[in-house]
């Protein structure tokens, strides 16, 4: 166990970062269990406890018996810096146990530029890099979460992957690995991860070889022994109504990022937005009913004392019972003080209404999300919105006393061309316009945020080279010259991140030893723009003699082979390619929730069926893939 | 309506929660209990809770007290049972008295607060027993001490012998000392334990070294007459 002394501790920033003993944390004498799993997740406190997915898989250990659970963050660098020089290892939260000694240790996988943390915390608590210098005296090193879609870059460094969503595939196996454990692991790690192999949804790269061509191409990740699947087939819960939610979340004292209660009200998105990974991976919707969800926010409510619930999903409004749920919440906590808060907004007037509904007026601004500034490069997208509809819901807005209106953007997109950058202040403008002819007042504000667009694996885009950063500098600094408004605030990132996080994104095992070069070099934390070094990362590129363009940049043929074809998302390629088709042709595809299926092929090869409330439940209707 | 006062224990465990985070822990350990509570009108409503100082972050406290308004007809025993339940550890509830209608604000009133300051013996007399009286003396028969008190804000000089009025006690544990400080906190001011705890090592010879802990003992009400009462008594009201 790790002792930290308050002289020094209290000089640190926030920590209580590092001493858990949180309202519903757990604590369990590792004597008493057969299994000790620590969860990792490779950001800050404050970014690691608003993470649903971590909750989830904290529980639902920690309800087993035989197993325990404990939390382990990334130090923040002035907290590192002590136990570097304390000699004090990465330890967990609950019982102050260093991370070496745990059975399993869980990464979560978030976004790609959190990997330098990845190898900072494994250096903390004393575990090699690499899987294949580890014996079973090492934790096992696991990952999950969206990541693993492509975890080639850093399959090196991990021992199992989760494949989809782990709430079934977890106990199962920590099932394995206890039985395995109580007979001494016979055979040792390698006859482990073999047996761990047969459970559907997981990866375990070291029973994988990655190939090249002689061009120096990716040609192929293929297995090494004759019983390891050779592609892995996504885990989905079916069942998102009876699977287990964790109705006890560990209340931080700390304010964190999002400090409320979370209300998870359905999974995946059919929308169909082509630049969307979550959209793609998270297939199929699956809703649960209202009266779930206000049974769940009960208890939740109960078990923390939080007074916000927040209605999480990949679109909230989407929810097909959503008007019902919203007055059932609100009947259920009109005396409680507990508001209800609906993070994502739908551009729409009936997302407007449900907003009023939930939301005091004026306590914040409205958030859209048109993506892109003109009609053309939306349909290129398929983000099925008008300009129409945008006016639409702030006009509605405005009427019902907002004054602040929010625009999120994406830049870098394919097809884009200066006329499309132009719509964006174009549109800032109109909306500006209409709060000024509706409230005759000039004291509207529309801020305008642009990011720069990262082109993912399983998406419509994976071949889509992206475009440099001084053609995304130059047409930043087009916009800026464009939007001259007091009123008008406008947003972005320098863009150097976006490109580090599409060099990885699409990258394959090659880049294992750059992201331990840049890691040598200083890099972490690469995600909070004060610690990310561009220039750092091009010197760790040029040492390994790896150049990031050839991943980031070059476009990909449609019959090349891919290092993420072997982890299968079940959404088939050909429907990728279509989308891609469509895309140039500014072809809209609809909406599938609803709407005939358009051939992704995940309700059939998943043997599954879109969960839809609207339509009573299990849309029962021709799904198909195409081929 | 019931008006209370509750005394509450802020733990080893909350030791590095600022004080927005203590009332925040507190708020939802009482939403946790069920209890039926006051709130502020307005976009943001807050629950009606006030406390009886600023306990800083690092710093534990035997007691710090909180005043709370309670919709319902509720005993002390009542509101303690239904919050032992749900506190954290650390955040036990001790002690309540209910309160009159109309009371000075806490914060107002408590002026007087006693720490208890743990911290190694400096490294050249560590195994050694140090005649205390004689180390604290040149500082606790001082009339006056200036000290230059640096915020944020500004420095300015300020006599520390104002604030800490009655002579500092100490007693050694093997290498470790606690000394034992009254503090006052007027409307001029205040001067921290840590603070005191360096001016003694720096200015005044005292044989520790720089590290410390501070735990606060009691935050109490000085009244005019000179004698010191607890927030819970009825005479401080
Ligand atoms: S298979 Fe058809 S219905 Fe199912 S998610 Fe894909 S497109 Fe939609």
């Amino acid at each position: 166990m790790v002792t930290l002394d308050t002289r020094w501790l209290q000089h640190v920033q926030k920590p209580a970062r590092y001493t858990g003993g949180e309202w519903n944390s757990v604590v369990k004498d590792h004597s008493q269990v057969d299994v000790t799993m620590a969860i990792a997740f490779p950001d800050v406190y404050e970014v690691a406890m608003s993470h649903l997915g971590i909750k989830i898989l904290y529980s639902l250990v920690n309800e087993r018996v035989d197993a325990a659970a404990e939390r382990v963050f990334a130090p923040w660098v002035d907290m590192e810096e002590e136990m570097r020089n304390r000699k004090i290892p990465l330890f967990s939260l609950e019982t102050k146990t260093p991370v070496k000694e745990f059975d399993l240790l869980g990464f979560t996988l978030q976004y790609e530029l959190s990997y330098s943390n990845i190898l900072n915390m494994l250096d903390l608590a004393g575990i090699p890099f690499y899987a294949k210098d580890r014996d079973m005296s090492y934790p096992l090193i696991l990952a999950g979460g969206p990541c693993v879609y492509n975890i080639e870059p850093i399959a090196d460094f991990f021992d199992v992957a989760s494949i989809g969503e782990s709430e079934e595939w977890l106990p199962e196996f920590i099932d394995l690995y206890k039985a395995e454990k109580a007979k001494g692991f016979p055979g040792g790690k390698l006859a482990f991860l073999r047996k761990a192999a047969q459970i559907p949804g997981t990866y375990i790269p070291a029973l994988y070889k990655d190939t090249y061509t002689e061009d120096g191409d990716f040609k192929a990740v293929e297995p090494l022994y004759p019983d390891v699947p050779k592609t892995i087939q996504k885990r989905i819960v079916e069942d998102v109504e009876h699977v287990f939610y964790p109705t006890k979340p560990v209340v931080p004292y700390l304010d964190i990022v999002h400090d409320r209660a979370v209300l998870e009200l359905f999974r995946g998105c059919t929308r169909g937005c082509r630049f969307c990974q979550a959209g793609m991976l998270y297939r199929p919707v699956r809703e649960r009913t209202p009266k779930r969800l206000v049974s769940i926010a009960k208890e939740v409510i109960a078990n923390t004392g939080y007074n916000e619930i927040s209605l999480m999903s990949l679109s909230s409004a989407d929810y097909s019972k959503l008007p019902e749920l919203v007055d059932l919440l609100m009947d259920e906590f009109k005396d409680k003080q507990v508001s209800v808060s609906l993070p994502s907004l739908r551009i729409d007037s009936f997302s407007i209404d449900i907003a009023k509904k939930v939301q005091q007026v004026r306590k914040s601004g409205l958030t859209f999300a048109p993506e892109a500034g003109s009609q053309r490069l939306r349909d290129v997208i398929n983000k099925g919105v008008t300009e129409e509809n945008l006016l639409a819901a702030c006009t509605n807005a405005f009427k019902s006393g907002w004054h602040t209106v929010k625009l999120y953007f994406m830049m870098g997109l394919p097809t884009e061309t200066d006329e499309d950058i132009a719509g964006i202040a174009d549109l800032a403008y109109k909306v500006l316009d209409l709060h000024r002819d509706i409230t005759g007042k000039r004291n509207g504000k529309v801020t305008v945020s642009v990011s720069f667009f990262v082109p993912k694996s399983h998406t419509p885009y994976q071949w889509y080279g992206q475009q440099g950063l001084e053609e995304i500098h130059r047409k930043q600094q087009y916009l800026k010259s464009l939007i001259n408004n007091r009123n008008i605030s406008y947003h972005y990132h320098d863009g150097a991140t976006g490109y580090m996080e599409a060099v990885f994104a699409r990258g394959d095992r090659r880049l294992a030893p750059v992201l331990v070069k840049a890691w040598e070099k200083g890099c972490k934390f690469d995600g909070w723009s004060e610690y990310f070094h561009l220039d750092t990362w091009l010197e760790a590129f040029k040492d390994c003699g790896v150049d990031p363009d050839y991943y980031a940049r070059r476009p990909r043929d449609f019959d090349e082979a891919l290092p993420w074809d072997h982890i299968d998302d079940v959404v088939c390629k050909p429907y990728l390619v279509r989308e891609w088709q469509r895309a140039l042709n500014e072809e809209l595809t609809n909406d599938c929730r609803r709407l005939p299926c358009n051939g992704c092929d995940v309700c059939p090869a998943l043997d599954t069926a879109i969960i839809d409330y609207k339509e009573g439940g299990r849309v029962d209707k021709i799904t198909y893939g195409l081929t | 309506m019931t008006r209370l006062r509750m005394a509450l224990h802020k733990g080893e465990e909350l030791r590095y929660l600022s004080h927005l985070d203590y009332a925040q822990a507190v708020a939802r350990m009482i939403r946790r209990s069920g209890l039926s509570m006051a709130y502020s009108e307005g976009f943001n409503p807050h629950m009606k809770i006030s406390f009886s100082s600023a306990l800083a972050l690092g710093i534990t406290a035997e007691a710090e007290y909180v005043d709370m308004d309670v919709l319902a007809d509720v005993t002390v025993e009542e509101v303690k049972t239904l919050l032992l339940p749900v506190a954290p550890k650390g955040l036990e509830p001790l002690d309540g008295v209910i309160l009159p209608d109309k009371v000075k604000k806490m914060m107002a009133i408590c002026n007087y607060a006693i720490y208890e300051v743990r911290g190694s013996l400096a490294d050249s007399i560590k195994g050694q027993v140090v005649d205390w009286t004689k180390a604290l003396q040149s500082f606790n028969e001082a009339q006056t001490i200036e000290y230059e008190k640096v915020t944020p804000k500004k420095t300015r000089i300020i006599d520390v012998k104002h604030f800490v009025k009655d002579a500092i006690e100490a007693k050694q544990e093997g290498d470790e000392v606690v000394l034992t400080m009254g503090i006052g906190i007027y409307h001029e001011g205040t001067i921290k334990p840590g603070e005191v705890w360096n001016l003694g090592r720096t200015q005044f010879g005292w044989p520790i070294s720089d590290g410390y802990v501070i735990h606060r003992k009691a935050i109490l009400v000085e009244g005019e007459d000179g004698f010191r009462y607890s927030p819970l008594d009825s005479c401080v009201f």
